[in-house]
């Protein structure tokens, strides 16, 4: 009974740039905004067979009938330590088909993520906002697990963050609460306390933070040192973080945190800043903690040299998105508070294979700074009180999201919603 | 165990319960709005539950209306 089918699922190449105009030109024809996000940036990464020793690598996966492409899907190819043992894995970034605009091309979708998944086992989509998404269900339906991963917030300055905080402004009686406790003084008060809570919980020794500009071989010996306490982990070597953070990437502030009697290395971490474009925050200035690693340890040390940096730059909230214990813990300890995550992942069925049955996402370290979840932090955001400038140069920063309701949901026709990040050059 | 014909509308209806049972014989990828690729991955996850069937990839292709799914699981029955 098989018979051939009319797709054919491949890696693009440098010759498929003008299909992906025209897919782009039919998807725009039948009213939809969504791109195959490419960029001319990144052509030699992302069509040109990488280096298999790169650290971290795109590919765009195609589906094609005849000589048109249907589907297209971003691959961001990366190395995951399982237990100390590396294994290429990819994010899944920006999954698109021609089925939102022609059904009799659903399957095209399908085929794709299938294929996909059948070339590169380890796949994970991450930053997905909602289960009851048409990607969430897509993929669950092909036998995707799904975990959120856990959402914390440091409000710095209390009065203003229950003021502007649009998750508090939409319910009215945490509306009503967070204007009695501004206009009280409770507000001033807690906030008061929350700082005494965090001077208190200061590291002893307090450590020595440097803003560096990229990653030294300190960083690799940190990676060796601390790859024991992760049982998984992508890979957070030199190389690896300064192809994910390069230093010509103004979002970033790399910070290397090191114990000031010894001099040892405790560990990293990286942090923005910027006035979110959104409705979530409201004018806050928005710190994140964006991606660290350490032994677990001192991961207090890091959470405490991230918070100090983006207090001290002026930042009227910090978020953070962790899965490892160690770095929920270390921010609690910190006074950071528990939110409301619809920060998911989604993993193939041998990516979640790798943790076992009665384990959670904590087997993972997956940080806000994981896949693209730093696309809403825009470049130019270190620039105090300044806007964000979009960029596409890089592929990654495309358009601004929401921050933690991230349309990599996109796809699956009516399904395959495309991504709104997935702006092309 | 009732028809093939039956549990294929069965089937069909779990995942268009929009579609009357009298309709089901007539549904296809064409007229009917809600089959998308998330339908169609549901549709033949119950078809392979329902038949015992492993459908490859290839064959997707013959799943785009009752009546050419109806013949794609007799045939793969062997009927």
């Amino acid at each position: 009974m098989s018979s051939k089918s009319r797709f054919r699922v491949r890696l693009a190449t440098n010759t498929d740039i003008e299909r992906i105009k025209r897919f782009d030109a039919r998807l725009s024809a039948g009213g939809r905004t969504e791109r195959v996000s490419y960029s001319r940036a990144l052509l030699a990464e992302t069509f040109d067979e990488p280096d298999p020793d790169l650290p971290v690598f795109f590919r765009l996966m195609v589906t094609e009938e005849g000589d048109e492409i249907r589907a297209a899907a971003l691959l961001f190819h990366q190395q995951l330590f399982v237990r100390g043992k590396p294994r290429r894995f990819s994010y899944v970034q920006m999954p698109i088909s021609e089925g939102l605009v022609e059904r009799s091309y659903s399957l095209a979708i399908v085929h794709l993520v299938k294929e996909t998944t059948r070339r590169y086992p380890l796949l994970i989509s991450l930053g997905v906002g909602s289960l009851d998404s048409s990607w969430a269900r897509f993929v669950g339906a092909l036998g995707w697990k799904s975990a959120s991963v856990p959402f914390f917030f440091y409000p710095v300055r209390f009065s203003r963050v229950l003021s502007a905080l649009e998750y508090l402004n939409q319910r009215p009686w945490l509306r009503r609460g967070a204007r009695l406790s501004t206009r009280s003084g409770a507000a001033c008060l807690l906030g008061g306390l929350h700082r005494a809570y965090f001077r208190l919980h200061r590291p002893s020794p307090t450590p020595d933070v440097a803003d560096v500009e990229n990653f030294g071989p300190w960083a690799d010996t940190v990676f060796r040192a601390a790859l024991r306490d992760y049982p998984i982990t992508g890979r957070r070597d030199s190389a690896a973080l300064n192809a994910l953070y390069p230093k010509d990437d103004p979002r970033f502030s790399r910070l290397r945190v090191r114990c000031p009697k010894t001099g040892r290395d405790l560990g990293w971490i990286i942090v923005c800043l910027s006035r979110l474009p959104g409705k979530y925050f409201g004018d806050l200035m928005v710190g994140a903690l964006a991606d660290g690693f350490g032994e677990t340890e001192n991961v207090p040390a890091l959470v405490w040299a991230g918070v100090q940096n983006l207090i001290g730059r002026g930042a009227e909230i910090i978020v953070s998105n962790w899965s490892h214990p160690a770095w929920i813990n270390g921010s609690r300890r910190h006074g950071f508070l528990p939110g409301p995550s619809n920060y998911f992942s989604l993993m193939s069925p041998e990516a979640a294979g790798l943790v076992p049955p009665t384990a959670d996402i904590g087997q993972f370290h997956i940080a806000r700074g994981d896949s693209d979840g730093l696309n809403i932090f825009q470049a130019g955001a270190r620039r105090p009180g300044g806007q964000p400038t979009p960029t596409t140069s890089d592929g990654l920063a495309d358009q601004p999201r929401l921050p933690h309701s991230r349309p990599q949901d996109l796809h699956t026709d009516h399904a395959v919603r495309a991504a709104s990040q997935g702006s092309s050059d | 165990m009732p028809p093939t014909h039956d549990r294929l509308v069965k089937c069909f209806r779990s995942v268009f319960p929009v579609v009357a049972a009298d309709e089901v014989p007539r549904a296809s990828l064409a007229n009917t709005p809600t089959w998308d690729s998330l339908a169609s991955v549901n549709l033949i996850a119950l078809i392979e539950d329902e038949f015992a069937l492993d459908i490859p990839l290839d064959d997707y292709e013959h799943m785009n209306s009752f009546e050419n799914i109806y013949v794609y699981v007799k045939q793969r029955e062997g009927g």
